[in-house]
């Protein structure tokens, strides 16, 4: 039968390790632990349907890893949906990169994951509708003002116009992603033991970072938050303590 | 200074959406971060597109950030090197 994969933990010292009663995963099934080289493994027994990409397999998920955040130990998340086609798979796979697991599990140890979403400023939300080819003609006002007739240069000035405004605009979003990341560093500096941030260039562009803190300081973080600010930007969630998903890079080797 | 979201109401509007950005959250997390040791990891996606679930642009670390930040306000304050990327437009025709 399969074998799904939740996280890893550290056994010999995480005395906590042990998945509570009545634990369930993706399907329902209960979790249980493999252990390894020094690596305790939740892992749960599943059929097909729990292998699907879905909000409720992700939920499923999500639920085991803060049951093992909830016993006070760090986890490291495994990604969603993978499965293996049994325990001695699974199991060999994690003997064969125990060395790079145990290092990326004491680089998350005592940690909690925090996330912040900033909205970046509006100039861009109307680029990126001029630049998504919904073919309507609001690019700038001093294009509209000087533009030739469309039926001139539809093709040719026109679209490189586009281009050119499209590239701006993003450029624009890039910069004041740059500076609300570097305004929130600042404002967090002293709490943080990691980083990692994206960019998201949709129409509403946005900006997630992530932060890897001490268990005990997601209180002192918000605190921290309240008194930043950020020109042409907003912070508009605080998300966490989350397990530190953003946080699992294994070393090469 | 500071943009109050009074600024940008639009933005702020749909983004403040706190279960949406929980749910999105949720999801970047567990099927876009997190460990990969191997095994099968399903694609197929069910309703997916209800919620962002993005091929996002890294852009780094804050250490990493100052500097592009230092180059592209370099870029912007110098006109002609900042352009030297976009395209160059013929000139206005005399119609």
């Amino acid at each position: 039968m399969p074998t799904y994969l939740y996280c890893l933990l550290i056994a010999p010292t995480d005395a906590a390790a042990e998945v509570p009663r009545g634990l369930t995963g993706v399907g329902g099934e209960d979790v249980r632990r493999l252990d390894v080289d020094g690596l305790a493994a939740w892992v749960g027994t599943v059929g097909s349907r729990a292998r699907s990409r879905s909000v409720e397999a992700a939920r499923g998920h999500d639920r085991v890893l803060r049951a093992a955040l909830d016993l006070g130990v760090t986890p490291l998340p495994a990604r969603g949906g993978q499965v293996f086609a049994g325990d001695a798979a699974c199991l060999a796979e994690l003997a064969s990169k125990a060395g790079a697991l145990r290092a990326a599990l004491e680089r998350v140890a005592g940690c909690v994951e925090m996330t912040v979403h900033v909205a970046l400023g509006p100039q861009s939300v109307g680029a990126e509708e001029a630049g998504g080819g919904s073919g309507r003609s609001t690019i700038t006002g001093q294009q509209a003002a000087g533009e030739p007739p469309a039926s001139v240069d539809r093709s040719g000035r026109q679209y490189l116009a586009k281009v050119r405004e499209r590239l701006r605009l993003e450029r624009n979003v890039q910069v004041e992603a740059a500076s609300a990341l570097l305004a929130i560093h600042a404002g967090v500096e002293a709490l943080v033991r990691g980083e990692s941030s994206m960019l998201h260039p949709g129409p509403q562009p946005r900006l997630t970072i992530a932060h890897l803190i001490a268990r005990d300081d997601p209180a002192r973080y918000r605190e921290a938050l309240a008194a930043v600010r950020i020109a042409h930007a907003s912070i508009v969630h605080i998300g966490g303590p989350h397990p530190p998903y953003s946080f699992t890079e294994l070393a090469d080797g | 200074m500071a943009r109050s979201e009074r600024d940008h109401p639009r933005a702020v509007e749909s983004l403040s959406d706190s279960e949406s950005l929980v749910l999105s959250d949720l999801l970047n997390h567990v099927f876009d971060r997190g460990v990969v040791i191997s095994g099968s990891i399903v694609i197929g996606i069910a309703d997916i597109d209800l919620v962002h679930l993005d091929l996002d642009l890294v852009i780094g670390s804050a250490e990493a950030t100052r500097r592009a930040l230092d180059r592209a306000q370099a870029d912007l304050t110098e006109q002609s090197p900042a352009d030297a990327d976009l395209p160059v437009l013929p000139p206005d025709r005399a119609d």
